[in-house]
């Protein structure tokens, strides 16, 4: 029979994992995930400010094999993701692709990065119904909202950045849970 | 009893000038990093510059304290005893990478005032795990002035757990100061 100070122990690490469980939630280890959003006529004449047409957020294969990778050089914690970004921007019809390395689980959030161009990041956190909230920038706890970018290719240093910033109406973006079509 | 009183005298004199002396480079970090605020400070060099200087490894050199660092400092504000701001220095360097473009490096710092009792008290933005660190002084026109001490550098990739590539900054004569104009957000971009 198992001693009730086990049963205490595991309980009280049960107890611990929502958070972590949480984030897991939307990017199980070892599976592909993908989570998307197109923004249709209506929602765009109705922000006239937003850039953004279409965004998806996906782990494929690669993103599986780079994560597999983080945890052999032993140079993460196992809640570091590789990702894949989609983006397309209003009156642009190429997609901008960037892969991103995101990392750190405040309330379940964590911070991602491009590595090719630095200083940009987006924040990425659990929604309801497996939804994703991807944000750009964000607010202090002093009511100050603070703008910031993700570049989305290697163009750092060049005259035309391809950029997504936070801008008027680009500072979030609510995913869905989508099959992998929907981040292709 | 006299001794003594002079004695009280010069240790509270001395306590006084190095409170002054840190709250100064508390206050010049605080001028140049203006609370809750988004900053850049950025410098790109074209290409006459860079070919007048060979000695200078560096393109484009930018110190940015924006959402991810002030994001940090709104987590941690109030804890610990010597406060720190933390910012993001991004360096391009001459040679390319993939697809032919610049390679770009980039680090957190964090940026404090040297302790009360510091000889000659500095702000300072330090590398974590030993990486170094640059002094950062506030110009007359508001740039920053950036400077890597004689003898040391700053080691801007491959710090504490990432050793897949190494990059160092300062090692180079020409690498060493930098004034860094205040810039829109944008320029650190």
């Amino acid at each position: 029979m198992a001693s009730p100070i086990i049963g205490v122990a595991l309980l009280a690490a049960l107890a611990a994992l929502p958070a972590r469980a949480e984030t897991d939630r939307s990017f199980p280890e070892g599976r592909p995930t993908c989570h998307a959003r197109v923004y249709d006529a209506a929602h765009l004449a109705a922000h006239p400010h937003q850039r953004v047409v279409a965004i998806s957020f996906a782990r494929i294969t690669r993103d599986l094999a780079a994560e597999k990778q983080f945890i052999a050089d032993g140079e993460i914690t196992e809640e570091m993701i590789s990702a894949t970004l989609r983006v397309r921007f209003r009156g642009d019809p190429v997609t901008h692709i960037a892969r991103l390395e995101c990392d750190g689980t405040r309330n379940g959030a964590r911070y991602c990065e491009a590595p090719a161009c630095q200083g940009g990041e987006i924040t990425v956190a659990p929604a309801a119904h497996g939804a994703i909230r991807i944000s750009v920038g964000g607010t202090l706890t002093n009511g100050t909202f603070v703008p910031h970018f993700l570049h989305l290719d290697d163009s750092c240093e060049t005259n035309r950045l391809i950029v997504l910033e936070s801008g008027a109406d680009d500072r979030e973006f609510l995913l869905l849970a989508a099959p992998p079509e929907a981040c292709r | 009893m006299r001794a003594a009183v002079l004695l009280a005298l010069a240790v509270a004199a001395f306590a006084a000038t190095a409170e002054a002396a840190a709250t100064g480079a508390q206050g010049e970090l605080e001028a140049l990093f203006p609370p809750n605020q988004a900053t850049c400070y950025a410098m790109r060099f074209d290409a006459a510059w860079l070919a007048a200087h060979p000695d200078q490894s560096v393109v484009a050199i930018r110190v940015m304290r924006g959402y991810p660092s002030l994001r940090e400092s709104d987590e941690t504000s109030g804890q610990g005893e010597w406060p720190s701001m933390p910012a993001q220095l991004i360096v391009t360097f001459r040679d390319t990478g993939e697809n032919a473009t610049p390679r770009q490096y980039g680090a957190e710092v964090e940026c404090r005032a040297d302790r009360e009792g510091a000889p000659d008290p500095k702000a300072r933005c330090v590398i974590a795990c030993d990486g170094g660190d640059f002094i950062p002084t506030r110009d007359a026109d508001g740039a920053m002035h950036f400077a890597i001490e004689d003898g040391r550098s700053l080691r801007i990739a491959g710090g504490c757990t990432n050793h897949r590539e190494l990059r160092a900054l300062g090692t180079q004569k020409g690498d060493r100061i930098f004034t860094l104009p205040r810039q829109p957000l944008e320029a650190c971009r």
